[in-house]
């Protein structure tokens, strides 16, 4: 028996290496659909959306691997929730990866458009927060570093004021003409890929937060609100009856 | 009956003694080589002895233990990183550089993954190697090579060497744009010139020709200046033979200043002098102001109308800094490294608008390297750049001199 856990703990293990390799694949693949962005390039465009498909294979063999150890393993406790947090975290990178391919199909839509230094200067800023994000997501659960999981968001705040400005700078620049309308929506779509790819990195942090201490941020809010929806409820109850009274 | 005995004891005690997983495989591999001896000549009780002596020489001896310590050593000692399997796949070593792979994240579980990749391949006989480029940072590009090896036939393992090339490859690309660059510089004046006389060859309107004429003599400017420019560099770069003098330092910017008053005027640009921190440094004059006025002319030249520069001098800690700040339209990330390189463009399109030949950022590296200085650079794109020119107050020490052209020189990309 305690042989077949120290198998499970490998295992365990196996899927966590998988999970920071995908997570690596990804790191990679933002800043390099943004050099395609930036270059105008559709070769490098063309390699990241190849490439996504690798990603998409290994995060389901990631899935699988982690189905078959919760039907022979039957995990209890922190095991459970370590599998469950690898389940959804992969998703989480399997989607930042699909983001990285939207940016390379949004390059391709815009093909051809050139961009003013101030925009170009905005998305290498983007690109580099977003990567950095995600390279932080995946230290955070590796090393189960709960203060580094936690400040996510608040690191995440610098790519979302960075969008912000991005957006403006887009409709400044449309105005003067530098870009038709069409690039315009294009590259708020690219923006908003980028801040994307930011949040997941921080729901990977919440995950992480999940797996070590067990709190659920969503299990939370759901206890605020039935709180908040017993309060009410007694408090109206409490009005009816002093109406009743009167 | 009591060989077989003796035999699982030394195999017992072989185990024990090389925890050594490496060792341990190979003792088990003679043991077993062993025991098939012991097994064919069970008739025969002398040769079992000498077996069984054979294994305790072995077990005892301390040369194998040597052998592949210095093996380890000399693994280590590789600028290259190494993995090496056996047959079965079963790691037999990792030198250092390959160490941090294995288990690592970002960049290095890719390379990992490369390396596992390979080295399956090589134990099915199977060469194999994979440029790599990593974007970091730091942003790398390695050569992953693996191979088997095979001797006599025998497959005995497989080796995956890693090997970093990013220094080699930028060095590469370095010598492939200076001399497309150069080429580029020169043959432009001289295909114009040419082309100009063709045509003066069959005119006779005297206007045309006089037209012809002037274009023709601009173009040989152009040349002379160019040629002038290179000229400058290559003596900037073959050092200082002048004595270094007491200058003020102040004075040196306020003179490259006046050069570029004129133009930043004209684009309405605000030019901003902040030199009360200004000390007198051992310096070449000349090679200052040529310095400080390529800095000034790029900040002008990049930055749009109505925009700053601005310079100021900012004494610290026994060196001095020409920090010259611009709000212009930056330069990309990826260039900034590059652009003191020789002929180096951040954007070639641009160059017929701004003029120049590309020289200007690559003499002033060299004139902070004369002086025992350094170049800095941070930029924005849509930003602006912040150049800084930063030299020590003494001046170069003395042993500079002597050491020039040697290890201490800025890196020399191509020699013209």
């Amino acid at each position: 028996m305690v042989e077949l856990r120290g198998s499970f703990h490998e295992e365990l293990d196996a899927v966590r290496d998988l999970i920071v390799t995908l997570a690596a694949h990804v790191t990679e693949a933002i800043p390099l659909a943004t050099e395609a962005l930036i270059d105008n390039n559709l070769e490098i465009a063309q390699e990241v959306i190849q490439h996504d498909v690798d990603l998409d294979l290994l995060s389901v063999e990631i899935e699988e691997r982690c189905y078959a150890l919760i039907a022979l393993q039957q995990p209890m406790a922190s095991d459970m929730r370590s599998i469950v947090t690898a389940m959804k975290i992969n998703g989480e990178y399997e989607r930042s990866g699909d983001l990285a391919v939207n940016i390379c199909k949004g390059l391709r839509r815009s093909y051809g458009m050139t961009l003013s230094p101030i925009l170009r200067g905005l998305i290498t800023s983007m690109s580099e927060e977003a990567t950095r994000l995600t390279r932080l997501s995946v230290d955070a659960y590796a090393e189960r570093h709960v203060a580094l999981a936690a400040a996510l968001p608040d690191i995440d705040d610098r790519l979302d004021d960075l969008q912000i400005e991005f957006i403006e700078a887009i409709f400044n620049a449309h105005q003067n003409g530098e870009i038709l309308l069409q690039e315009t929506v294009q590259l708020a779509l690219i923006a908003r890929f980028y801040e994307r790819i930011g949040d997941h990195a921080v729901n990977i942090g919440e995950r992480v937060l999940y797996m070590v201490t067990g709190a659920s941020p969503e299990r939370e809010v759901r206890d605020e609100l039935t709180t908040e929806l017993h309060d009410t409820i007694e408090s109206e109850a409490s009005k009816l009856a002093e109406g009743e009274m009167e | 009956m009591w060989s077989f005995i003796s035999l699982v004891l030394i195999i017992v005690l072989g185990i024990l003694l090389f925890s050594n997983q490496q060792r341990e495989r190979k003792i088990l591999k003679k043991l077993q080589r062993t025991l098939e001896t012991a097994g064919d000549t069970q008739s025969d009780p002398s040769s079992v002895d000498a077996a069984l002596d054979r294994l305790a020489n072995l077990l005892h001896s301390d040369e194998s233990d040597d052998m592949a310590r210095r093996i380890t050593v000399a693994f280590d000692a590789l600028s290259t990183g190494a993995v090496l399997v056996d047959a079965d796949g079963v790691e037999l070593l990792r030198n250092t550089l390959a160490q941090p792979y294995a288990a690592g994240r970002h960049g290095d579980a890719l390379i990992e993954n490369v390396i596992h990749a390979q080295l399956q391949d090589a134990l099915v006989g199977e060469t194999t190697d994979e440029e790599l480029r990593l974007h970091g940072p730091p942003e790398r590009v390695l050569l992953i090579v693996g191979s088997p090896l095979v001797e006599a036939g025998e497959l005995l393992g497989a080796v995956v060497l890693v090997d970093d090339i990013s220094e080699q490859q930028r060095l590469d690309r370095v010598r492939r744009d200076f001399v497309a660059n150069v080429s580029h510089e020169l043959r432009t004046p001289v295909g114009a010139m040419s082309l100009l006389a063709e045509t003066l060859q069959d005119e006779s309107d005297a206007d045309v020709i006089k037209t012809f004429l002037d274009r023709i003599q601009i173009e040989s400017d152009r040349l002379a200046w160019l040629v002038d420019e290179l000229l400058d560099l290559s003596r900037i770069e073959g050092g200082i033979d002048a004595q270094p003098v007491i200058l003020d330092l102040g004075l040196v910017v306020e003179e490259s200043a006046a050069a570029v008053r004129a133009a930043a005027e004209a684009k309405n640009i605000s030019f901003v002098l902040d030199l009360h921190d200004a000390p007198e440094i051992l310096g070449h004059r000349e090679q200052l102001i040529s310095a400080v006025t390529n800095l000034l002319s790029n900040a002008v030249k990049y930055t749009d109308e109505r925009g700053t520069v601005s310079v100021r001098v900012v004494a610290h800690g026994g060196e001095v800094a020409v920090v010259v700040e611009d709000s212009g339209i930056g330069i990309p990330q990826r260039d900034v490294d590059r652009v003191f390189e020789r002929f180096y463009r951040v954007d070639r399109g641009r160059a017929g608008t701004t003029g120049g030949a590309g020289l200007g950022l690559s003499i002033v590296r060299n004139v902070a390297f004369n002086h025992g200085g350094r170049v800095e650079l941070t930029s924005h794109e849509g930003v602006g750049s912040t150049f800084s020119m930063i030299l020590p107050m003494s001046g170069a020490p003395e042993h500079h001199r002597q050491r020039v052209g040697m290890s201490e020189r800025p890196p020399r990309e191509f020699d013209a």
